[in-house]
């Protein structure tokens, strides 16, 4: 799979009918992770069947809510006996990143109100720092990305739920490793200009100190803002011109 | 509340914001802001490398020349599944040692 510099500028194209090919590669580009994400997803079966849930309210819980952070937050707050607006707000709080990201994929896809309904429904931190390789972002990506990373985070769930704790975890092994450096490999060619590298820097920073003190969607969010808006600032200060004249995103349609 | 209805809310308030956005986007946004969503991808990208290496302390060293390994094999060729391979080979053989 080729990353974002070996695309020429895309300026002012607009996102094509909605892709097959597109689908398929987010789909595929997705696959690495799901190392991680079935063990977590047995996890969670585990977890919410120790809290009494039955194996359809668990099962049910990853096909609705598919956020791994609100589900096991749930879980034990179900456990303690919370009630509604505990649950409904605490599952808003750790996903309010999603907002973030979801108004920055909206700024650069044109498509219809359906394929966004869809996407959405998919979208996760991880579905869009993977969908974002490749050159420019599509919904369709976009959108095999979440349905890979769906459909192994049920199957999970689907095992924990039923099979409870006999299945080995392949996180000992150090396997899940793969995900940061899937990260790691679509951030990198991103890195073009001084604009960029300082966006990396403050949400590094930003990311450091958050991430043992918060929920993995606050470090989003907080590093998410931070960086970028130093990055915008530091691109209006210096930029227009040589390779800090665009946005590392390629600009909006 | 029964639990099935306690978790179609939770999907629903969920849904909402992950829906949000997307069509939120459709609507004019200033240029200030525009420019900000630009660096959306570097900087949400950073903080899920931050957070993913992170995620085990006691892993530590041999995870971040690794990663180190396979970002500087990514920058040379610009390749995914070098990135994947330099970094998991690295990994493997460090954590032999």
């Amino acid at each position: 799979m080729r990353v974002a510099s070996d695309q020429p500028s895309l300026h002012g194209t607009v996102d094509g009918p909605w892709s097959r090919t597109e689908f398929i590669r987010g789909f595929v580009a997705m696959a690495p992770l799901w190392v991680g994400a079935i063990p977590v997803g047995i996890a969670f079966g585990l977890a919410a069947r120790s809290a009494a849930l039955s194996v359809v309210e668990t099962v049910l819980m990853s096909l609705t809510v598919f956020s791994a952070a609100a589900q096991v937050s749930a879980v034990s707050l179900i456990d303690e006996g919370a009630p509604v607006p505990v649950l409904v707000g605490t599952a808003v709080a750790l996903n309010l990143q999603l907002l973030l990201i979801g108004l920055a994929v909206g700024r650069q896809v044109r498509s219809t109100w359906m394929a966004r309904a869809v996407a959405a429904y998919l979208l996760t931190d991880a579905a869009y720092g993977v969908a974002v390789a490749g050159g420019r972002l599509t919904l369709a990506r976009l959108t095999g990305a979440g349905a890979s990373m769906f459909l192994a985070w049920n199957i999970g769930t689907g095992l924990g739920a039923v099979a409870g704790a006999a299945i080995p975890d392949p996180r000992r092994l150090g396997i899940d490793f793969v995900a940061p450096l899937m990260f790691v490999a679509v951030l990198v060619p991103l890195l073009r200009g001084s604009a960029a590298l300082v966006t990396a820097l403050v949400a590094g920073a930003v990311a450091l100190l958050l991430v043992r003190v918060a929920p993995s969607g606050t470090v989003v969010l907080g590093a998410g803002l931070a960086g970028s808006v130093a990055g915008a600032w530091w691109w209006g200060r210096t930029g227009s011109s040589g390779r800090d004249a665009e946005p590392p995103d390629g600009g909006s349609t | 509340m029964t639990t099935v209805a306690a978790i179609a809310a939770m999907a629903v308030a969920v849904y909402v914001v992950r829906v949000g956005g997307l069509l939120l986007a459709g609507q004019p946004i200033p240029e200030p802001f525009e420019r900000v969503l630009a660096f959306v991808p570097v900087a949400t990208l950073t903080a899920f490398v931050v957070m993913s290496l992170a995620g085990r302390p006691e892993e530590g060293a041999p995870q971040l020349i690794a990663a180190a390994a396979a970002g500087i094999a990514v920058w040379r060729t610009r390749r995914v599944w070098v990135c994947l391979v330099v970094g998991m080979g690295v990994y493997a053989l460090l954590r032999l040692v």
